[in-house]
């Protein structure tokens, strides 16, 4: 069956085509879920906040930009709800837990199997979190230089930057737990 | 394509947002609608029986038997014409009507929006209802 592109389905959404829609949550729901559940490490709160963003589309998807990738703007859409829900958290939230939920704020890795997830949540865990997020945006989310450096409002030179150091950090951690 | 919890319940929730808002559109649209029908047919029929009852129609008809005269006189035509028509529910009427075309043409588009998500709405609830 031809598959339409996102840009397609956002255009036949916005003329009113709302099972195209439709096919757009089930295109992204399961990365959307992934990517949130790390940030705020509560499976719960990140199928509402997936579906706060997925509700938050719809109601300005008149507005969507067509010429610029969907996937990057869907992706900031979430990014900033898991961010004022995190804020909410920490406001409401005990000084200890609030601490905690301050630092989290990287996406999940989207591996499979749950002994070499971990592995890599950790060595995650263990390098910087500039270089967890683009880590987790080129490989997990596949984004491009580009839309991460748009998504993170960094210059492309130092995405590229980031992400060798990132790697370069990752290999550290790895061969040191390996040994 | 396959429905997993989260697709049901935001697909819910858009559904129940979508129905409010064409309501709430729709409830608009055919509001002003009425309204500025009502306003264009009212002033420019109450203009209409003003024109009958002082024959203002006759008095031009005078001008018109002879082309020569408004050639010649078409400042008294025209001072004659807008002496005898009444010119307030005239404006008001003419003011309603152009507003009326303006909607029609300006909302061309949302309406056909408007008719296929209706559309799609009816379908969906026609497939809940069935299950």
């Amino acid at each position: 069956m031809y598959k339409m592109s996102d840009e397609s389905l956002v255009r036949a959404v916005a003329e009113g085509d709302i099972s195209a829609f439709e096919q757009l949550v089930g295109r992204y729901q399961s990365k959307l879920l992934s990517f949130v559940t790390y940030m705020v490490r509560d499976s719960q709160a990140a199928q509402d906040i997936v579906q706060e963003s997925f509700i938050s589309l719809y109601k300005t998807i008149d507005h969507v930009d067509t010429s610029r990738k969907f996937s990057s703007y869907l992706f900031s859409i979430v990014r900033n709800t898991a961010i004022s829900y995190l804020r909410s958290r920490i406001r409401h939230a005990p000084l200890e837990e609030a601490e905690s939920v301050a630092s989290l704020d990287v996406p999940e890795a989207l591996v499979t199997g749950k002994e070499e997830k971990e592995r890599i949540e950790t060595a995650l865990d263990a390098i910087d979190t500039k270089y967890k997020k683009v880590i987790s945006l080129y490989y997990f989310e596949d984004l491009s230089y580009e839309e991460m450096s748009r998504l993170l409002r960094l210059p492309v030179n130092t995405i590229r930057t980031h992400l060798r150091r990132a790697k370069d950090a990752l290999r550290t951690v790895l061969t040191y737990e390996t040994q | 394509m396959k429905r997993s919890n989260i697709t049901h319940s935001v697909m819910d929730k858009v559904v129940r947002f979508e129905e409010q808002r064409t309501k709430r559109w729709l409830a608009v649209f055919v509001i002003t609608v009425v309204v500025l029908t009502g306003c264009a047919a009212l002033f420019l029929f109450y203009t209409y029986a003003v024109v009958s009852e002082r024959h203002t129609l006759d008095v031009l008809a005078i001008f018109y038997e002879d082309r020569e005269i408004i050639s010649e006189f078409w400042q008294d035509t025209l001072s004659v014409a807008i002496e005898e028509l009444p010119q307030k529910p005239l404006v008001l009427g003419s003011s309603a009507l152009v507003l009326l075309t303006y909607t029609w043409i300006m909302t061309r588009r949302r309406r056909r929006i408007v008719a296929r998500r209706m559309a799609q709405l009816a379908k969906r609830k026609k497939s809940s209802d069935n299950k």
